[in-house]
């Protein structure tokens, strides 16, 4: 569980919590490995649950047309890579919507921390505390990516 | 101090990364993503700390070449 916890403080969706918060969200939670190029949630599923990527690198793609102010190829696209510590799936955790973009593993042995949207809010319920932080984590980390969205349409598609 | 960095790569053709590191990017480092290598042009804070946390944007030029294979 130690072991556990550190690696979990190495991403941000935690900072601020408390260890014994962090041992309660491990608790509620599972872990998936995956090899290359699989899939780990594809556009247009239901969405209800939030990753963290513990170990291994993953690629998020979006269909062509759901970048409107970016003018990309005519087919599906990379935007970006996610590597050890980040977070993907959390638009479905705070909005109920379904997956906008599919994601999937780069390197062997990519291995994710799932955290169950229902499980969850129930946690946040029991502790405003822990549902205040994580929240406030999650926002922080959207408002991280769309600057680097931002940029990267100022480095040239 | 943990530092999430937001790579770009100039020229738009690898979709960048958003990776942690726990030492800071600096200027003329080179930097593999993949099978790919890149240099560090650019270096800058994107939002200001928070907790262990840093939060840097990084502008890459790609360099020819692909990783030595065993690297």
């Amino acid at each position: 569980m130690e072991e556990l916890t550190e690696l979990l403080k190495r991403s941000d969706l935690f900072c601020g919590l408390a260890e014994e918060d962090i041992r309660r969200l491990i608790a509620i939670g599972h872990w998936a490995t995956y090899n290359a190029d699989e899939t780990i949630i594809r556009e247009g599923d239901p969405s209800d649950e939030l990753y963290i990527i513990q170990k291994g690198m993953v690629e998020v793609v979006v269909p062509h047309g759901t970048v409107p102010d970016i003018p990309g190829p005519p087919e599906a696209t990379p935007v970006v890579r996610l590597g050890e510590g980040q977070i993907f799936g959390e638009m479905g955790l705070v909005d109920r919507g379904g997956r906008s973009a599919t994601v999937r593993a780069v390197m062997d042995g990519t291995t994710v921390f799932i955290l169950p949207r229902d499980a969850f809010y129930t946690l946040c319920d029991q502790s405003h505390t822990i549902g205040y932080t994580v929240m406030r984590n999650i926002a922080r980390d959207l408002s991280f990516k769309l600057r680097h969205r931002n940029l990267r349409v100022v480095a040239g598609w | 101090m943990i530092y999430k960095v937001s790579y770009v790569v100039l020229g738009g053709r690898h979709p960048g990364a958003i990776v942690n590191r726990d030492t800071p990017p600096r200027l003329g480092e080179v930097v593999v993503l993949g099978q790919d290598r890149f240099e560090v042009v650019e270096v800058t804070d994107l939002i200001p700390p928070q907790g262990d946390f840093a939060y840097l944007h990084v502008t890459l030029r790609p360099l020819k070449g692909k990783k030595p294979k065993g690297r």
